[in-house]
């Protein structure tokens, strides 16, 4: 059984690495959502519940405190890197990707099939071009939490 | 789309059933919630994945740091219903885990061990290894939600006993709502319960085959085609029950149906009632001691006025009750008659010069006898209840005539005095009418449960201890007696 999950978007002051007492003050906001494989199944619903071999899409949004998107020009990687060391590019274009009405990072990420189940925290790494990084997690509220599910995903049938 | 329909045997026995199993508590000591420091180490396997409490899981790992032990921790919460002054705020489950084993990787970092998944909230569990407060490695275990319907055969107005284990605790996993007949009959909570969930409904109904289904719904009402939704694989269930000819099994006198024990009272104080609790009109005695020997003091009752309709506003007030005159020990004794008022804790005080003497009573939930018990078709009867509360949990009743809910009835602007008139309805024979403890309203969005009957009242309802009524009406097929009512309230 999988759940969705509208619970994790949020837009809260990450903490600055401890080094970086002049690092830029970023802004996040992220959600999970199920990704684009070949099926006609629900692509982009909201969930925090998969199973091996399915496709989870982080979405995120990264701004300044004005309010302004930051795009690949302002920020030299994004990473989402999972309680097990896990690490996932994220990358910035627009959404959809034909008449996109919307442009924020996203990392998406075929769960292996011998990846461990359970539930697993995941906070977002931000690097500006002067190296200066800023990291981000989102609520520790366990129902809302990745969770990876025994099984392997199924494409629906049609 | 994976579709999960899962058709109940009528035998009990061919279910391994979760009453067998231990509590998660019964594992060992609580260990602190973990967190990976660098990742994960080792690699980490639970077989079976799945199945229902008391299913013996093997646990096995490898890469973790030889000869160093490690605890293997069973993950859970412990739920409870946030409810206060009168105000219901939803639920809380707070994250707990057990110590299961502690374990000790051989030479090349391989562990394994075995347990029974425990009688716990159904769907994923993390079990983890873990150093201190440090996660090496994780699997998940998911309980499988079982339903038990017995007897598979009785007579009109026998109790059908529907026995769920393995209930979530999540969104989609933690709400769900049994039908009878195709009708929506009420929902069913283990909030408290930890995925555990008794149900008693009538047999109602020709004789036959009956149908009862338990489905998810996160909105008030069953959610229809879960397997279309894009979580599709939701369990669902579904039994046969057989109704068979005979006497029928009415229930008893309503005044008789009120509850014996009241959990979770509040504390006495310096004013004591004997008995604890009473009916509206039953009598009570309050008790103090320590004032002035031969002084007649007054007995005062503080009672809520108000609703959450009109303003949205109420006050408590209060009046005399009794008056009495303590003895040559400083000992009083009020007796009085329970007012007509709303149902649970009312505050009584008595004035002393130099203090205030005060203390709780507590109004239980009684219902009267039907006023018409027997007529054709068509005929208005009275459902009525005193001393129903005024709280979001308590002041309501939801009702369902032969198992379909058919609304509820609101007791806070009547000072606890409901009120029902119904149509008797259906084929010639007897007909029950269930009441049950419902919430009324409160902060929370998901689930939404509210205004429908609780199935699980008795074990789970947040806030109040209250009691469920049943009432039986005869349908006669004599149509000399239909007419309509004249009586507009009616």
């Amino acid at each position: 059984m999988r759940m969705p999950h509208v619970a994790t978007i949020l837009a809260l002051m990450a903490t600055p690495a401890a080094h970086a007492q002049n690092a830029p003050k970023w802004f996040f906001e992220s959600d999970m959502v199920r990704g684009a494989q070949p099926s006609d199944g629900p692509i982009c619903a909201m969930t925090s519940q998969f199973k091996h071999n399915e496709m989870v899409v982080f979405r995120i949004r990264v701004t300044d405190p004005t309010g302004k998107n930051i795009d690949n020009k302002g920020l030299k990687s994004l990473v989402v890197e999972l309680a097990n060391g896990q690490k996932i590019d994220a990358r910035f274009h627009g959404h959809p990707p034909k008449d996109a009405t919307d442009f924020f990072w996203v990392a998406p990420w075929i769960i292996p099939a011998d990846f461990p189940t359970g539930t697993l925290s995941y906070k977002v790494i931000a690097t500006d071009a002067s190296g200066a990084t800023q990291t981000w997690q989102p609520f520790k509220v366990q129902p809302s939490q990745f969770t990876v599910l025994a099984g392997n995903f199924e494409p629906p049938k049609k | 789309m994976m579709r999960r329909l899962v058709v109940l045997a009528l035998a009990a026995w061919l279910v391994p059933w979760a009453a067998l199993a231990e509590p998660p508590a019964s594992f060992g000591p609580t260990e602190p919630m973990a967190e990976a420091q660098g990742g994960f180490m080792g690699h980490m396997a639970a077989a079976p994945d799945h199945g229902a409490a008391g299913t013996r899981v093997t646990i096995t790992a490898d890469g973790l740091p030889p000869g160093r032990e490690v605890d293997l921790v069973w993950r859970t919460v412990e739920g409870s219903w946030n409810v206060a002054d009168g105000h219901y705020h939803g639920r809380i489950y707070k994250p707990i885990a057990y110590r299961i084993a502690s374990l000790t990787p051989d030479g090349s970092g391989h562990v394994s061990a075995s347990f029974a998944a425990p009688d716990d909230f159904g769907f994923s569990h993390d079990v983890v290894l873990q150093q201190g407060d440090r996660l090496l490695t994780q699997a998940a275990f998911s309980i499988d939600m079982q339903v038990k319907v017995s007897p598979a055969h009785a007579s009109l107005g026998s109790p059908i006993s529907i026995d769920i284990s393995g209930i979530g605790w999540r969104e989609l996993e933690n709400s769900w709502m049994l039908l009878y007949d195709n009708r929506f009959t009420g929902w069913v909570s283990a909030v408290t319960t930890r995925g555990s969930a008794h149900v008693t409904i009538p047999a109602v109904g020709a004789p036959g085959t009956h149908v009862l289904a338990l489905v998810h719904g996160e909105f008030t009402f069953p959610y229809l085609n879960p397997q279309q939704n894009p979580d599709p694989d939701r369990p669902r269930f579904s039994a046969t029950f057989t109704l068979t000819p005979g006497a029928p099994t009415l229930p008893p006198d309503p005044p008789r149906q009120a509850l014996l024990h009241i959990k979770n009272l509040p504390p006495p104080g310096a004013l004591v009632t004997e008995p604890r609790f009473a009916g509206v009109g039953q009598a009570m005695v309050a008790r103090a001691t320590g004032l002035v020997p031969g002084r007649r003091y007054q007995l005062s009752w503080g009672s809520i006025t108000g609703n959450r309709v009109t303003d949205g506003t109420w006050q408590e007030n209060s009046r005399v009750v009794a008056t009495a005159v303590a003895d040559g020990g400083g000992a009083i004794s009020f007796p009085f008659k329970v007012p007509d008022d709303l149902g649970g804790a009312h505050s009584l005080a008595v004035v002393d010069d130099a203090k205030t003497l005060s203390g709780k009573a507590w109004v239980a939930t009684t219902a009267l006898p039907l006023d018409v018990a027997r007529g054709p078709a068509g005929t208005t009867f009275l459902v009525h209840l005193k001393g129903v509360g005024w709280t979001e949990t308590a002041n309501i009743y939801a009702v369902t005539y032969d198992n379909g809910y058919v609304g509820y009835a609101c007791g806070f602007n009547s000072q606890g005095d409901v009120q029902i008139f119904l149509k008797a309805t259906g084929a010639p024979g007897w007909h029950f009418i269930d009441l049950y403890p419902a919430i009324y309203k409160g902060e929370e969005a998901r689930p939404n449960n509210f205004r429908i009957p609780q199935l699980t009242y008795a074990a789970d309802h947040p806030g109040e201890d209250l009691p469920h009524f049943r009432f039986a009406f005869e349908v006669t097929d004599d149509a000399r007696g239909q007419r309509a009512s004249l009586d507009p309230s009616r």
